[in-house]
């Protein structure tokens, strides 16, 4: 018997093509947001809400994936943008080389904002690097406050996690405080924006996060100082109103 | 299922392993895996089990070293042992980067001295 070492990281080739798709969409100034959240949190309904906002000129693109059906991708092509159902087949997270796919058969090259809707899943979405800008986590108000702590690894790896369902917050149990004490228990630089598809409330938090990420991302004249500051920049966390007056896009472009 | 699709991508590595050097017979696999890398050790023997069945790895060992956290803090710069949820030791700072524990690695194999191509 004979020993060879190895040392090779077992998903090394999946972190190869993320660093493909992560300096292409650098190239090309693409903001790619990475969706995280278990099932149902609400991940389709943000985005419905979010492309319900954009202008129909913004070019936004969704992929989004699933084990079965493509019925998230009808729920998203209703807002006329492009959209692109993954089906897994079985597998419980995404991909690169899902995504690298997905992308040669999607019009990449009139996007500026990708968002990346994953499979429904707390645990192993977050293994598996997309060549995404960030992983913003959902947490709704009915999954219970100490989530992050039973699956510290999505929160400890996510920039942003979105608290949604707060429409919902007299029905449960849910101590926003406690959310956020145990979420930055975990990674103390997150950030956190509270909102509701239902009500509105948060969109236009979440609408400048968008905002500002898109500019530190877009425009190339910014430096690595900019993007720093848009990294560490922190969204109230007081809910908002909705912001949005008819015929008037809550998210605005950031690049004209 | 994520333990399957881990096991896979293993198989994957081990058999263009084998393959670049000429035709390696692997019995042994030494595995790294960091206890934050959510994969279970269990479920991921069982995973490789099935996915080598009436393959020519089926007789592969698995031989899987467990490492736990590996934290810089971010405030005083102590290294420390700990997980997520754990604050430095030095300076009670919780803001810290993970160095390791989230490994997922193919340490070493053990092949047979004769080689033959599959
Ligand atoms: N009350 C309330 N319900 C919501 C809100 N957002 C989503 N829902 C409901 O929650 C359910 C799940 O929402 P989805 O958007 O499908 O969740 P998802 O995360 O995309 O689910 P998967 O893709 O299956 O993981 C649906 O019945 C939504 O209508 C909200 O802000 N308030
Ligand atoms: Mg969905
Ligand atoms: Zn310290």
């Amino acid at each position: 018997m004979k020993r060879v070492e190895l040392e090779q990281k077992v998903l090394s080739e999946n972190d190869k093509i993320a660093a493909r798709l992560r300096e292409s969409f650098r190239e090309r100034g693409i903001l790619c947001l990475n969706l995280i959240s278990a099932p149902g949190s609400g991940k389709t309904a943000l985005l419905e809400s979010t492309l319900n906002g954009f202008a129909s000129h913004e070019a936004v693109g969704v992929l989004t994936g699933d084990i079965q059906t493509d019925s998230d991708a009808a729920r998203l092509r209703r807002y006329g943008f492009p959209v692109k159902q993954i089906t897994t087949g079985g597998t419980c997270h995404l991909n690169a080389s899902m995504i690298e796919n997905a992308l040669r058969e999607f019009p990449i090259g009139k996007i500026e904002l990708l968002f990346i809707e994953n499979v429904g899943n707390l645990v192993c979405p977050s293994s598996y690097d997309l060549g995404e800008a960030a992983k913003i986590v959902l947490l709704s108000v009915t999954e219970g406050d100490e989530k992050p702590l039973k699956y510290p690894g999505t929160f400890f790896k996510a920039r942003l996690m979105l608290v949604t369902k707060l429409d919902l917050l007299p029905h449960v149990s849910f101590d926003l405080g406690r959310a956020e004490a145990n979420a930055r228990a975990v990674n103390p630089e997150l950030e956190i924006i509270h909102l509701s598809c239902a009500t509105g409330e948060g969109l236009g938090a979440w609408s400048e996060w968008i905002e500002r990420r898109r500019h530190a991302c877009g425009n190339r004249s910014f430096g690595a100082e900019t993007l720093a500051g848009a990294a560490n920049a922190r969204p109230t966390a007081a809910p908002e109103g909705i912001d949005r007056s008819p015929g008037k896009p809550a998210i605005k472009t950031a690049i004209s | 299922m994520h333990e399957l699709s881990i096991a896979n991508a293993i198989l994957k590595t081990i058999e263009a392993e084998c393959r670049a050097r000429g035709g390696l017979r692997p019995r042994r696999a030494g595995l790294r895996i960091g206890e934050l890398s959510s994969v279970n050790a269990e479920s991921l023997r069982f995973a490789l089990t099935a996915a080598t069945r009436d393959t020519p790895f089926a007789e592969l060992e698995l031989a899987i070293e467990s490492c736990s956290p590996r934290r810089l803090c971010r405030a005083c710069g102590a290294h420390y042992v700990g997980g997520l949820l754990s604050a430095c030791p030095r300076c009670a700072c919780s803001s810290a980067d993970l160095l390791g524990g989230d490994e997922l690695e193919i340490t070493y194999l053990e092949v047979e001295d004769e080689t033959c191509r599959t």
